[in-house]
């Protein structure tokens, strides 16, 4: 019937079949495509497991903290007598395991440097256990460092688990030629090789141009071991069941492993309140500025603590009061960003969805009495094909009615609705758990 | 023969990287064959087999069909280089195109020029049919529309063309 305009279309194919191919060039083309996509199938496996839950919650706790830090006179003090450390006074503020440590020389002086063109950066001590190193660092320059950005930070040692980092500083605006960080590394699981050297790398930018150092040292002084208890005994709250494990305690936290009971009718979200509590009653709680706890796979979590490890108590107990859960069914939100709709929520409503579009979606939650709800509490977003949706910029924020959050989506494309996992929830379940360590 | 590459496609839909690597090597020529058709530029060739390596890595998982993974592979391929033609026209005149263009037989040229005014699906229905000489039933699944619409589409488009030639003055030297 189309004859004719079948013919031309021939001719133009076999004109087509018969051009040369960049076959040679070819090969390369299809390795460095699979290459790109792996590394970001290892990124984002990776970034998953350091951001479950808690993680993000931190680091928006750790804004908070830092611009209404106060440090008690008799830290102040113990910190400057140690040489090199009272710079970074405001930087270890707020967390008692670590002030304890410092207090008892437990940091370690390492003073290594690196100059590339007119930065210099040094390593100026850490203080490392088996649980993580925090790392303090200088970086100097005869030129302004106004607006430098770590880019990104990497710790290498043979053996070391994998962990999550927490780092960066918030300069004063203004000329500055000096920067002053913590990073602070957290290990999944405990770190007990003998090896201690590392090998850092920190990326900065200045002015869009990247200065990459690279500085490997060696911690002189043997670590310190673990307390570790074994506790191994169930625990049920309001009939939600979960097994304490072990208790871990190392000079810079107190790591509590948890495992949930599976077959639980109500999800359990967070431990608000656990605590160790001594004979005197003193109380070691949450940490309040750095990454809170690890896991979620499989069900089993490992909380992290303020450290006693310094302190030398009679008795000691690990205690909840109360824990955030909800009913499994409720326990993720379901909307349609471009409808505005919820098709799952928990039934109390307390926290609405005030706006939305492809890019972006506000959540609102009113206000009831003085008590700040400080969770961020989504975690991750699946679309309806399965496929995760990244969320690389959330806020929270407080006026007097209410307290809002934002979440931004790192692309459009997907398919509504988003199925939101909920990891934290104002909704409580009480009971009264203490279990005796020692 | 035939078991043997639909097997492969099954390991690589799943997620073996090996599997992978191999269908990609398979369909090669056919993707740079339909990059240069579109892009009529070698380097230009070369980097859209590179994005669309990538992107069928992250995709390959929603393949639901083994036997669909060449046509669909071309389809990705299709979709990147209409965006890219799309964005040349919006930004810049694409002199490089022009050049390998006047070297071609003028029957060729009145050809590309006729399909350039199709849209970009008839295009592809075109590409795949004539071009690629896929079967009516992978068409129709790639672009995920009933057998019978591909023909009718298919048709109508056809009849398009016609139309083109007739309009520009029976120019037909064939």
């Amino acid at each position: 019937m189309y004859e004719k305009e079948e013919e031309r279309l021939k001719q133009l194919k076999e004109h087509l079949d018969q051009q040369h191919l960049p076959l040679s060039q070819a090969d390369q083309a299809i390795r460095q495509g699979m290459e790109r996509a792996q590394r970001e199938k290892r990124e984002s496996r990776k970034r998953q497991k350091r951001i479950f839950g808690s993680v993000a919650v931190v680091a928006l706790l750790l804004l908070t903290f830092i611009t209404s830090i106060r440090v008690s006179p008799v830290f102040a003090h113990a910190v400057a007598s140690i040489p090199g450390l009272e710079k970074f006074v405001e930087l270890i503020a707020m967390d008692k395991g670590l002030d304890a440590a410092i207090q008892n020389d437990y940091y370690q002086e390492i003073g290594v440097t690196q100059t590339i063109d007119d930065k210099t950066l040094t390593v100026d001590g850490v203080i490392l256990d088996e649980s993580g190193i925090n790392i303090f660092y200088t970086i100097e320059s005869n030129h302004s460092l106004k607006g430098l950005r770590v880019d990104y930070i990497n710790l290498k040692a043979e053996g070391i688990p994998e962990g999550s980092f927490s780092y960066g500083n918030v300069m004063d605006e203004g000329e500055n030629y000096t920067y002053k960080d913590r990073i602070t590394y957290q290990f999944s699981e405990l770190y007990t090789s003998r090896n201690q050297s590392f090998d850092l790398k920190i990326a900065i930018k200045l002015k869009g141009e990247e200065t990459v150092f690279s500085v490997p040292f060696t911690v002189p002084e043997q670590i310190k071991p673990s307390e570790v208890y074994a506790i191994d005994k169930e625990v049920d709250i309001k009939g939600q069941k979960f097994r304490v494990e072990k208790v871990m305690i190392s000079p810079l936290r107190v790591g509590v492993k948890i495992s949930i009971d599976p077959d639980n009718t109500m999800k359990i979200l967070q431990f608000e309140d656990m605590r160790l509590e001594d004979e005197k009653g003193e109380v070691w709680g949450s940490i309040r500025n750095g990454t809170t706890a690890f896991g979620g796979e499989d069900g089993k979590y490992t909380f992290f603590l303020q450290s006693n490890y310094f302190s030398q108590p009679e008795k000691l107990y690990l205690r909840i009061n109360k824990v955030q859960a909800l009913k499994v069914e409720e326990a993720f939100a379901e909307v349609n960003t471009e409808t505005g709709e919820w098709l799952n929520q928990p039934k109390d409503q307390k926290i609405q969805l005030l706006q939305s579009n492809k890019h972006h979606a506000e959540f609102i939650m009113k206000n009831s009495g003085d008590e700040e709800f400080p969770f961020f509490f989504i975690g991750s977003a699946i679309d309806a094909n399965g496929e995760e949706v990244e969320t690389p910029m959330t806020g929270k924020f407080r006026d007097e009615e209410a307290t809002h959050w934002n979440l931004n989506f790192d692309r459009t494309d997907y398919v509504n609705p988003l199925r939101l996992e909920l990891f934290a929830y104002p909704n409580y379940l009480e009971g009264d758990m203490k279990i005796e360590l020692k | 023969m035939e078991m043997n590459v639909k097997e492969l496609h099954r390991k690589a839909i799943v997620g073996d990287d090996d599997a992978f690597l191999a269908v990609m090597q398979l369909h090669k020529e056919s993707l740079l064959r339909t990059a240069l058709a579109f892009l009529r530029n070698e380097n230009d060739a070369i980097e859209a087999l590179q994005e669309v390596t990538y992107r069928a890595y992250k995709k390959i998982r929603t393949v639901k069909e083994p036997s669909y993974l060449k046509t669909w592979l071309i389809r990705i391929m299709m979709n990147y280089c209409q965006d890219q033609l799309n964005l040349r026209k919006r930004f810049t005149v694409d002199a490089s195109a022009l050049k390998t263009v006047s070297a071609e037989d003028i029957s060729y040229l009145e050809m590309r020029e006729a399909l350039a005014t199709l849209s970009d699906e008839e295009q592809r229905l075109i590409y795949l049919k004539y071009f690629q000489e896929s079967k009516i039933k992978d068409i129709a699944q790639s672009e995920n529309i009933p057998e019978g619409t591909v023909k009718s589409r298919l048709h109508k488009t056809m009849r398009t063309l016609r139309s083109y030639f007739e309009d520009i003055g029976g120019s037909d030297h064939v």
